[in-house]
């Protein structure tokens, strides 16, 4: 492998993280993930024990990992997720394993979207998603404090508005 | 046309009186037949009864359905309005049309009519983004086409000299063959086949296959397979680009006309092209074969499932490349034809990991398996073949920017080379996987509004991706760029 070239340009991270909130959001989710593919196999245990044994350790397995999910990857997501807005365009970077880093430029933004499902609102949270005209052009922000977002939306949608054009 | 705003309704051309109950009935022939074939023990005058029954309550339907619709093509929008039971008012903003399309199956050429498909562009609200007249005379079909996307109304069906891009070569059949939908078609046929052998119950038996298979020649199979293959590649063909012709029309854009039995008239407007693309998939490039693909807004595949934006077929390279630029307006080194830049060592190095790896696991679990058949060359062949694979992809491994577009190729069964306007750039995303950010690469995305949503540019280094971001859309990184000495992932946190 050639080393990486060394003395070139790099990015910084964009300057918001999301609220600190969305990090109990991630861990109830990822409990509840944890619930839903654990219940069949303590169901089942319960009714079949011939093949509660194996059951036993496969929803230990099930457990740990999932324990292991909810206290680790919040924290990690909660780390790398990250936004900021300048005046020419709407930028998010995500991923652990793989890095993701979006471009939106706010003369191409068709519609700005907020969203708070149950989970969210019942942490005060919200999502926004920014649509262009491509069909794989989308962004969301996760885990935005609720009055954030719509400041955040707002904004967007203001800055959107003055110009013409059908963005694509 | 006049511009009030009580406009009197239209109907659709009269012959449709004959042509829906025709074309419902067609489609009712095979429920007819299975009526009439099925059973046997049930009484024979219920199914008469019931079968025709069916045909005429299908033929008042396609006869109600002249008398139910009716049509108006104002100043700022078309109308259209539908249905017996449940009527559907649909109005389009003549602003929004984006296209305009003529179709017409047999039974509409028959007749001299065509279907005037209008469509916004919209890719969301499927059936609502779109208005169908079903069906008006050939003549009208044409004016009312070039009405709504405002051209010059031709004079007949093509006495206008307008330019012509490419025209259908016969000597061009020879590719289809080696096209995917030569093997979709040996599929079908044969599956028709034995479902027909089914249906009249000439399944053979086990003891008279034998004896046949057992004595035909394996070769035999082999041979029958690829003359279907062949015949059926070169019918579809026919059918699909007879009288094929690539125009331009006044404001740029194109108009596409091909089809032997359903007659296609497709109009790509100008500002909607935002690219081209040039498609060789690796039998049709070894017949020095490419397909031409132009990159539009708002175009949604067909019912026939044909790839979207396709603006010929499988031609020889050179003409495929005159046909992509010409689509551009550029020339044709501008076009699919540019020289590229080579990725940095360590995407070549990537190449052939990733082609030879996986081949690499599946030989060496061959070799360790006890007597697996055929070891001695299965195992070459397959590392032969992935080592080839990969060398192929670094070859077509390449990228460039010229003054109006942003250039990409890459692909091994599918080299795809894609020619993207700077102005049709709408977003971006970088990624970096684990193994990238080692080699200190990482994967453009260039988000356009047309054709697959992005294109990207495999594995190129940081600092020529920021570049080439920066130079397509200038300042839209710049606040976020610093000096990342010794960084490794495209980000310093």
């Amino acid at each position: 492998m050639t080393t990486p070239q060394s003395g070139g340009a790099r990015l910084r991270t964009p300057a918001h993280r999301v609220s600190p909130r969305a990090r109990r959001w991630w861990a109830l989710r990822s409990a509840i993930g944890t619930l839903v593919v654990l219940a069949p196999q303590v169901v089942a245990a319960a009714l079949w024990p011939r093949v509660a044994d194996v059951l036993l350790v496969t929803g230990g397995l099930t457990l740990v990992v999932g324990v292991a999910h909810a206290l680790v990857v919040p924290r990690v997501r909660y780390a790398l997720h990250r936004w900021e807005i300048t005046d020419d365009a709407v930028h998010t970077l995500s991923g652990w394993l793989r890095l993701e880093w979006r471009i939106a430029p706010i003369s191409r933004v068709q519609t700005v979207d907020t969203d708070r499902g149950p989970l969210q609102r019942a942490f005060g949270l919200s999502s926004v998603t920014v649509t262009t005209a491509s069909s794989s052009g989308a962004l969301t922000i996760d885990g935005l404090d609720a009055g954030d977002a719509v400041v955040l939306a707002d904004r967007l949608t203001r800055a959107t508005e003055h110009l013409g054009g059908d963005a694509t | 046309m006049t511009t009030v705003s009580d406009l009197p309704w239209q109907r659709l051309d009269r012959r449709m009186l004959v042509v829906h109950p025709i074309v419902d009935l067609a489609k009712l022939v095979p429920v007819l037949l299975v009526i009439a074939i099925t059973g046997g023990t049930a009484d024979d005058r219920w199914r008469l009864w019931g079968g025709l029954a069916l045909a005429a309550a299908v033929m008042l339907y396609g006869v109600s359905r002249w008398f139910t619709t009716t049509y108006r093509i104002g100043t700022d929008r078309v109308e259209l309005r539908t249905g017996l039971l449940r009527r559907h008012h649909h109005s389009v903003h003549r602003d929004r049309i984006r296209t305009a399309d003529l179709t017409a199956n047999p039974a509409h050429r028959l007749f001299g009519l065509a279907v005037v498909r209008v469509g916004t562009g919209r890719r969301e609200g499927g059936e609502n983004a779109e208005l169908t007249l079903d069906a008006v005379a050939r003549g009208e079909a044409e004016r009312l086409r070039a009405l709504l996307l405002r051209e010059a109304v031709p004079v007949g069906p093509d006495a206008p000299a307008a330019p012509e891009l490419a025209r259908l070569r016969w000597t061009w059949v020879r590719f289809a063959p080696l096209t995917f939908s030569a093997l979709a078609v040996v599929g079908a046929v044969w599956f028709g086949l034995l479902r027909l052998a089914e249906e009249f119950s000439i399944r053979p038996g086990p003891q008279v296959l034998e004896e046949t298979a057992g004595r035909a020649p394996i070769w035999l199979g082999a041979v029958a397979l690829l003359v279907t293959a062949v015949v059926g590649a070169a019918v579809v063909f026919v059918e699909g680009w007879w009288g094929y012709r690539l125009t331009r029309a006044d404001d740029g854009g194109l108009v596409l006309r091909r089809g032997l039995l359903t007659r296609r008239t497709l109009s790509l407007e100008g500002r909607r092209v935002r690219g081209v693309e040039l498609d060789e998939p690796l039998l049709v490039r070894l017949g020095r074969g490419a397909r031409p693909l132009a990159l539009t807004t708002g175009l949604r595949a067909d019912g026939a499932g044909e790839h979207v934006g396709a603006v010929g077929p499988a031609m020889p390279r050179r003409e495929a490349h005159r046909v992509a630029a010409g689509v551009l307006g550029v020339g044709e080194d501008e076009a699919t034809r540019t020289r590229l830049v080579r990725h940095p060592r360590a995407a070549l190095v990537r190449r052939l990991t990733r082609g030879l790896g996986p081949a690499l696991v599946v030989a060496a679990v061959l070799l360790i398996l006890p007597r697996v058949p055929g070891d001695e060359v299965l195992v070459p062949v397959l590392l032969g073949g992935a080592a080839l694979l990969a060398v192929d992809r670094i070859r077509s491994l390449g990228h460039a920017l010229t003054p109006s577009a942003l250039v990409a190729r890459q692909g091994a069964w599918v080299r795809r080379t894609v020619v993207l306007r700077r102005g049709g750039v709408i977003g971006w995303r970088l990624e970096q996987s684990l193994t990238q950010r080692r080699a200190g690469l990482v994967t453009l995305h260039a988000v356009t509004a047309a054709g697959r949503g992005r294109y990207e540019v495999l594995d190129v280094d940081v600092a020529r991706a920021l570049e080439l971001v920066e130079d397509v859309t200038p300042g839209l990184l710049a606040p976020f760029v610093i000096d990342g000495r010794g960084a490794r992932s495209f980000v310093r946190r």
